[in-house]
């Protein structure tokens, strides 16, 4: 037993010194965007000497902080939902019907998982900015998310509903439930922890998606967070002072969201492992 | 296929065992689950791609009105051209390590923070934090760090190597970038091991202690096997993100220094933007796509036919 | 309850998005657009200035908007776009700002139909997609611009753009370190050769001060430095053009060629004497900006344009200057003594997917910013370069766009571009990372000869 908490002790200080290491930039970002550039470039492991916040009043300005985070949070809500609610229902439907039509569009999915997204970039922007008419408008942007996580989701989906016993399904079946009564009544419930986990993937890759929104968001009131991080950098160089107020304040509403709902991530982990 | 009783007893009762009403049925579920992802998908995914395929066998510069149909010239300057195969074998070797690295680190921390110490959810929230950051803003971070943050730091304790910046040699530069992909993908990769790792049933390792198995033994004889999905899935997601890494590439190297670790999909967008050549930029990209599918592919398939055999 | 009360917040946010989303689809219709594939607008310029004033007293509402690849200078321009509005009201320019990948955004923007009616790019940008430009000759405001700044603007004898300034490029340095160094009053143009810049050097150093400064970026070792390889050195624009195609061709190699040796043997001297010889590319604007301002060397190979990053470190009253880099021991030859000039940017219009009346507002924009004198001193101060506009009176501040313009009023100058295509638009990117790899020694003069030889071999012919 003593054994046991001695190492229990070891783990826990090395993993501590770990999670140290790790957040070293955090504690960079943090430090350096109290400062003016000339004193950052000094030494950027000091403590800033006052904590002056001229540079986070320069990025809510030149960023037009309050738009780009409405645009930003607007496009990532309406895309995870979205993306959701498709791909959880067809992740179920290629977990339970093992048809030819489900594994071949579903190794499409996974094989257009892999190209880069360079391959269909401009050919995009041209379709729908250009023939559509639809560039700077934010919920097209949310469309084109949606459908770029489809595959990834799917993935997850459907192997964690491979996962759940069909024996469910056919209680539900003796109690009358068809397929999609199924899907809505047992299935869906019990998705809650790999739920939580695709909505914090999506959401994270929506939130920080640079060169998709990019193409379609010229306007300085429809740009996004990432986006509008681009101002500070110049030809020759970048205002290093206000930008790293800007990325942190870019990265604050994420931290906060994710610190408020990775409450319900454990839970929902723990959720699954218990009915497990 | 096999069917439960129940299932025989509910299509019966509907008269949706075979034939057209079961072809009707199969339609309808197929339409209201399968049918929307895959309409957005295919407009988003598969029309662009088409599109974008044409235009490979054109010489267009991504700008100009005209555009001339030059057939497979680009595909034929893409298999001799030195800096494309260059740029391919950097990108096999960042991801080799890369993927080593992040799952080795994002398994270990799973292992670590589901094992009952104290502060597991701190350090849960912690190592994944990282992961919320772009790649791009990641990137303008450690850039910072590797040319300005260590070198003050080898000031500091004297260790030669570390007073240059790490970005201006090619082989440390190549390291930084894999050591920033490690740090961002290991978070990601460790909620995927901790999904994986609680659905390891209990009784299971309740068993194994009482039978005075050690933690080593537990994870190699029992965790390992038992999540081998999770690592297919972990792996095959690490390797196409590895291979799409454009974001960090820019902020961190911009494929400095002298264009020593241009990764793949740093040189083919300025293949298409830089120096707009944008027929040949996505023929670069088509082939890409076509090699890192079959690997993934690949590993998909002796991950799959491993798991069905145990 | 906390997840009700979160799930509520998604619904409203989703609701309201849905709401904004359509309002944005209605006003996102692009703005009428000419069809792609029309001839674009020639000789149209006369009458419609003819009718210009009947054309204004019925003036409609025109959106015109404005791209531009300078950096750092968004309030400049936002400054102008909204006196220009105040002055000529009836139209809208909306602003659009470039990051650093100003090709990359362009390029998007004409995919989506959105092609900027304004836009100020790199000569070679234009020229790439001249068949887009709407031509300028023979327009009124021409005639206040200086025709030696139009020549680079000029493509087969027609004009595509309205050049924005006059940027020299050469080795600036500290006046108090190389009064110092010299034990007098520095003067410039008594550097006529390598080996009078290497003795400058040697002075510099012996008062303990770094002599020079190389910065290891691409843009500057690529675009800039290696770009005086071929520039008036080699001779007239024939001359050049002729040579860059015989490299292209294959008929010469770079290393047999003098002026290409002479300035690689300056760039091998100056990395002796280099502040940032221990690293050579980490190298960064900010940082060696301070160097120079703060004297921690006596100078460094920029461009005048570098006076934005020292304005704030420097001492009022400080003097800083501009020579050209020599490239040989030639003391008769004046290619060592003349300042290399460019006007690295213009103002070009599209007419390819703007309507007349759009191309015609953009003339107005492009004659604002070029004559009128608001515009001028708010950009002489902003820019400190020259402009090259003949009824401008404003002053520069800056003492380096002074230097230039020095070089410019003594006709001591030479065209850094000579055509605006003769340097393909990619060549600071792979030009520039050899060139930066044999700053660092890594490779040496034969395979960086070689490696741009291979570049060039890749490129089309390049034409007058």
């Amino acid at each position: 037993m003593r054994a046991e908490r001695n190492r229990k002790s070891i783990t826990f200080a090395i993993t501590l010194v770990v999670l140290i290491l790790f957040m070293v930039p955090f504690y960079m970002l943090v430090v350096n965007s109290f400062k003016p550039t000339a004193e950052f470039l000094k030494n950027p492991f000091a403590l800033p000497q006052s904590f002056n916040v001229d540079n986070f009043i320069t990025a809510i300005d030149r960023m037009n902080f309050g738009k780009s985070l409405f645009n930003t949070a607007a496009i990532t809500v309406t895309a995870v939902v979205v993306n959701m609610i498709v791909s959880a229902m067809t992740g179920y439907l290629f977990a339970r019907r093992k048809w030819k039509i489900n594994k071949i569009i579903f190794m499409a999915f996974l094989a257009s998982m892999v190209a880069p997204f360079q391959v269909y970039m401009i050919p995009l922007v041209r379709i729908y900015a250009g023939v559509l008419g639809f560039s700077n408008n934010l919920m097209m942007v949310a469309y084109i998310a949606v459908g770029l996580n489809i595959p990834f989701a799917v993935f997850l989906y459907s192997g964690f509903v491979e996962g759940i016993p069909s024996e469910l399904d056919e209680a539900a079946l003796i109690d009358g439930c068809g397929f999609t009564r199924t899907f809505f009544h047992i299935i869906m419930p019990l998705l809650k922890p790999i739920i939580i986990t695709v909505t914090v993937f999506v959401a994270m890759g929506v939130w920080n998606d640079f060169l998709m929104s990019s193409l379609f968001l010229t306007k300085v009131d429809t740009k996004t967070l990432a986006i509008s991080i681009k101002t500070f950098l110049t030809n020759h160089s970048a205002e290093y002072a206000p930008m790293m107020a800007g990325l942190l304040l870019s990265v604050l509403p994420v931290l906060i969201f994710y610190l408020i709902g990775q409450k319900y991530i454990i839970e929902g982990v723990i959720a699954g492992s218990v009915k497990g | 296929m096999r069917l439960s009783p129940s299932f025989y007893k509910y299509y019966k009762e509907r008269g949706i065992m075979h034939g057209r009403k079961r072809a009707i049925t199969n339609a309808l579920e197929f339409s209201l689950f399968g049918l929307p992802s895959f309409l957005i998908w295919f407009s988003v995914v598969i029309i662009p791609f088409i599109y974008g395929f044409w235009i490979t066998f054109t010489d267009w510069n991504g700008l100009a009105l005209h555009i001339n149909f030059i057939g497979l010239e680009n595909y034929r300057h893409i298999l001799t051209d030195s800096a494309f195969l260059g740029a391919f074998v950097k990108t096999v070797i960042y991801a080799l390590f890369t993927v080593i690295l992040s799952n080795l680190v994002g398994f270990i921390l799973a292992l670590v923070v589901t094992s009952g110490i104290k502060g597991q959810n701190l350090f849960r929230t912690g190592f994944f934090t990282p992961n919320i950051i772009g790649g791009i803003i990641l990137g303008y971070i450690w850039n910072f760090i590797f040319s300005f943050g260590l070198t003050k730091f080898g000031e500091f304790t004297g260790i030669s190597w570390m007073q240059t910046s790490w970005l201006t040699n090619p082989t440390r530069a190549l390291m930084a970038l894999i050591i920033v992909s490690a740090w961002q993908m290991s978070g990601y990769l460790m909620v995927i091991y901790i999904a994986g790792l609680t659905a390891v049933p209990s009784d299971l390792l309740e068993a194994a202690r009482v039978d005075g198995a050690t933690t080593w033994q537990t994870v190699t004889k029992i965790k390992i096997p038992m999540i081998r999905g999770t690592i297919a899935i972990c792996v095959f997601l690490s390797i196409s993100r590895c291979f799409m890494s454009f974001d960090t590439n820019l902020s961190l190297t911009a494929g400095g220094p002298y264009k020593s670790t241009e990764l793949i999909a740093y040189k083919i967008y300025q293949t298409a933007f830089t120096s707009m050549n944008f027929g040949e930029g996505q023929a670069q990209a088509i082939v890409l796509f076509v090699i890192v599918a079959i690997i993934s592919l690949l590993q998909v398939y002796f991950t799959r036919k491993g798991r069905v055999d145990a | 309850m906390k997840k009700r009360v979160i799930s509520l917040i998604m619904t409203g946010v989703m609701g309201a998005t849905l709401l904004t989303g359509c309002g944005n689809a209605s006003t996102s219709a692009p703005a009428a657009t000419t069809d792609e594939n029309a001839p674009a607008a020639t000789q149209e310029a006369p009458a419609a200035t003819e009718e210009a004033p009947a054309a204004e007293a019925a003036a409609t509402e025109v959106n015109i908007s404005f791209y531009t690849t300078e950096t750092g200078k968004d309030d400049m321009y936002q400054d102008l776009i909204s006196d220009f509005e105040s002055k000529n009201p009836g139209i809208t320019v909306e602003y659009i700002a470039a990051g650093d990948d100003q090709l990359q955004q362009w390029m998007a923007l004409y995919a989506s139909n959105e092609g900027p009616t304004v836009s100020l790019m790199d000569p070679i940008n234009i020229w790439e997609n001249q068949e887009r430009m709407r031509p300028l000759s023979g327009e009124a405001m021409l005639d206040n611009i200086t025709e030696s700044s139009l020549s680079t603007m000029t493509f087969n004898g027609t004009v595509y753009a309205v050049p924005m300034s006059a940027a020299g490029i050469g080795i600036l340095y500290n006046k108090a370190v190389c009064d110092a160094a010299v034990g007098g009053d520095f003067d410039p143009s008594s550097i006529k050769t390598r080996s009078d810049l290497k003795d400058l050097f040697d002075k510099i150093e012996a008062t303990g001060v770094a002599a020079t400064c190389i910065t290891g970026v691409n843009w500057s070792l690529g675009a800039h430095y290696l770009c005086q390889s071929y520039g008036e050195a080699i001779g007239d624009t024939k001359a050049r053009v002729d040579y860059v195609n015989s490299i292209i061709s294959g008929e010469t190699k770079e290393i047999d060629n003098d002026v290409f040796n002479g300035f690689m043997d300056t760039l091998d001297m100056m990395a002796q004497y280099n502040y940032n010889k221990n690293d050579p590319l980490v190298g960064d604007v900010n940082l060696d900006a301070m160097a120079l301002a703060e004297g921690k060397c006596g100078t460094w190979f920029m461009g005048d344009w570098a006076w934005t990053y020292m304005a704030e470190l420097v001492e009022p009253g400080a003097e800083f200057g501009l020579m050209p880099v020599p490239h040989s021991d030639d003391a008769n030859d004046v290619t060592n003594q003349y300042l290399p000039t460019s006007f690295a940017k213009g103002y070009c219009i599209d007419a390819s997917q703007n309507t007349e009346e759009q191309q015609l507002a953009g003339l107005k924009f492009i004659e604002y910013i070029s004559s009128d004198s608001y515009s001028q001193e708010v950009q002489a101060k902003r820019l400190g370069q020259a402009l090259p506009f003949k009824n401008c009176t404003a002053t520069i501040e800056s003492p380096l766009g002074n230097s230039t313009a020095g070089y410019i009023a003594d006709g001591r100058t030479v065209d850094f571009y000579g055509t605006p295509s003769l340097c393909p638009s990619d060549i600071w990117y792979e030009c520039g990372a050899y060139m930066c790899e044999y700053l660092t020694g890594a490779c040496d003069r034969k395979t960086l000869a070689d490696k741009i030889d291979a570049y060039w071999a890749n490129q089309e012919k390049r034409e007058y």
